[in-house]
């Protein structure tokens, strides 16, 4: 087991490494002259700026050096400035990934409180009518973009009573219930698209483990079926579920960025979108790097937790 | 139920029917035994109509400016889903933005399975180190978000203009990257699946027998391993038909996706006409629909057929 917990660390280094490569080469595939584009942006730039931007960026150097040099400050924590506003895009960056990763889990969890329990009685009423609204109920969530979803939830609510849902954003700090008022509508609306996948993994998974011989073996024992469904069921049909909470990731991630822009949520979303409008390169190639280096933690997470709590998979 | 239709294959094939042909059952089957599928089937068709008779169907073009007094009208026999606040027959715009998503989709469909098969083939059929790499790729490939793909290749390419692409219509060199940027998105991703088919083709006897008579690995490749994959490559395509639609349209909806003169479902629904939904929120609700229909009308029937191809990949 120690083993395999510590290949399965090794594998993700290179896969950093690729990503770190993939978000220098970035800045540098732009096609034409990357400085000339951001300071397109304005009119009063001279060439000193010009030069000096070159430098800031690190694009003086030849390309060994250049990447050595992209890790070496990466490795410090150091993702360079913005060249508009001057600041840091590390710290940019640590106030607005907590609300972009806080509501993207809020949003998975809040799609693991619907998806759950529906699959699991989906499966043990199969080819009922619960059954068939709950399976339609899941393609529905996953054909209905939910950014459509979200722009009906910001207007009909003010057509109809003249009460809309909060669009500015409230910290902690400043009131924790106001914030989880904030943030529930918008979490739910895309944890509902999240649970599509997730409820149709669970209905399958379910539905194989409840024709195992181990399960007629309990009813034969005369148990309950509720004390079937927890104690024997659940735990094996639920495990594989935990591999799809790791890919949910990524998709929460996208749907965070979009939801962001709707109700003005200032997280790394509508950073990412302000920055691209803007062509500030060196944001856009932090933001790329930051996310995907969460998605390949988090990854790595669900890997390791489905290994320790899997006795049945021995990893050679 | 999967034990039924188990049962109902095992029926069919005892039959001996005259000539059987996979692409001819799987469609009976559709028909007789998946209600959903056959509805998204439908539902695919029409809007494959749409797109293709765009111009006959729609009573006004997409981009006309109406008279100013029609502004954000409610539908009517006139118009009948309204118009936005530029005046535009919100019809007209949702039956041209048919054409938008479905072009886009399948040329993005088409790039993501020529993506797929390639790796998909080559991976499993090597195996061994060519494998081990292309694996390797996939799996950082997979790090990044979708969505996050999709952007970063838009902020690098936004100001490109291809030489040998029109600078108008819908294969301008944006909307040309957007559709080969969401192919490789999918191609890398599906890949897996057809990595995984080619495996199990691979050790079967006809592989082996092929080999023995002394065939050459690429003409193993295409006339033993491709036709033997091509039920998942289906199911794979019409659901990422789905997908393609649904990425445009947030690309769309952000404001990078297709340039605001093409009307989309995506665009129609982004920030600009928000300011205007509370008033006439029709504007909204027509696009949107259109967009939850296709997407819906495309994963029923890839899930149909999904059962009715190749049960191994039901998920």
């Amino acid at each position: 087991m120690q083993r395999y917990f510590a290949q399965r660390v090794m594998l993700a280094i290179p896969t950093i490494v690729i990503v770190m490569f993939a978000t220098f080469a970035m800045v540098r595939l732009v096609p034409g002259d990357v400085v000339q584009l951001i300071l397109a942006e304005n009119p009063y730039a001279t060439e000193e700026d010009a030069q000096a931007l070159r430098e800031q960026l690190g694009l003086t150097d030849n390309i060994p050096v250049q990447f050595t040099r992209y890790v070496g400050r990466l490795v410090q924590g150091d993702m360079g400035e913005s060249p508009w506003t001057g600041r840091s895009i590390t710290s940019e960056l640590r106030t607005r990934l907590p609300i972009t990763l806080e509501f993207g889990m809020l949003s998975v969890v809040l799609g693991l409180f619907v998806a759950l329990p529906v699959g699991v009685v989906s499966a043990i009423r199969q080819d009922t009518a619960i059954d068939y609204i709950s399976r339609s109920f899941a393609i529905l969530a996953l054909s209905v973009p939910y950014f459509f979803t979200a722009t009906l939830l910001v207007i009909f609510p003010v057509v109809w009573w003249g009460w809309s849902p909060p669009l500015t954003y409230v910290t902690w700090t400043e009131g924790p219930l106001d914030h989880l008022y904030y943030m529930f509508f918008p979490a739910l609306l895309l944890g509902v698209n999240l649970s599509g996948s997730v409820l149709r993994m669970t209905r399958t998974m379910v539905l194989e483990v409840m024709r195992q011989d181990y399960i007629r073996t309990a009813y034969a024992k005369g148990l309950r079926e509720r004390t079937v469904l927890v104690r024997h069921a659940m735990k094996n049909a639920l495990i594989p579920v935990i591999t799809i909470i790791g890919l949910q990731v990524g998709t929460a991630l996208s749907g965070t960025l979009i939801i962001e822009t709707i109700f003005n949520m200032p997280g790394v979303g509508r950073y990412f979108i302000g920055a691209i409008l803007a062509r500030d390169y060196p944001s856009i190639q932090g933001v790329v790097l930051v996310l995907a280096t969460v998605v390949v933690f988090v990854n790595l997470a669900v890997d390791l937790i489905y290994a320790a709590i899997d006795p049945r998979i021995s990893y050679s | 139920m999967a034990a039924q239709s188990e049962a109902l294959e095992i029926g069919t094939q005892s039959k001996a029917t005259k000539s059987r042909n996979l692409w001819v059952d799987a469609f009976y089957r559709i028909v007789r035994e998946k209600p959903m599928g056959l509805f998204g089937g439908i539902l695919v068709v029409m809007f494959v109509t749409m797109a293709i008779a765009a111009p006959l169907i729609a009573p006004y073009d997409p981009n006309e400016l109406g008279p100013l007094e029609d502004r954000l009208v409610d539908p009517s026999t006139t118009y009948f889903f309204g118009t936005d606040n530029l005046s535009r027959d919100i019809f007209s715009r949702v039956v041209y933005g048919a054409r938008v998503s479905i072009t886009i989709s399948m040329v993005a469909v088409a790039s993501s399975t020529f993506i797929s098969l390639t790796l998909g083939i080559v991976s499993g059929f090597f195996g061994g180190w060519i494998d081990t790499a292309i694996q390797r790729l996939v799996d950082a490939f997979i790090a990044f978000p979708g969505l996050v793909f999709l952007l970063a290749v838009v902020a690098i390419f936004r100001d490109t203009d291809a030489p040998f692409l029109p600078t108008d219509g819908l294969f301008r060199t944006q909307i040309v990257l957007l559709m080969v940027t969401i192919g490789m998105l999918l191609g890398v991703g599906t890949s897996r699946v057809i990595r995984g088919s080619t495996l199990v083709v691979t050790n079967e006897t006809y592989v082996e027998a092929a080999r023995s008579i002394g065939a050459s690995n690429t003409r193993i490749m295409f006339n033993y391993v491709l036709p033997n994959v091509m039920a998942p490559t289906i199911t794979l395509a019409t659901l990422g038909l789905g997908t393609a639609i649904l990425l445009e349209a947030s690309l769309s909806f952000l404001g990078l996706g297709v340039p605001p003169d093409v009307a989309t479902w995506g665009g129609m629904l982004n920030r600009e006409a928000r300011a205007f939904m509370t008033e006439s929120p029709w504007i909204a609700i027509f696009p949107g629909l259109a967009l939850s229909l296709a997407v819906f009308g495309f994963n029923m029937l890839g899930d149909a057929l999904r059962d009715v191809l190749d049960p191994r990949l039901r998920s």
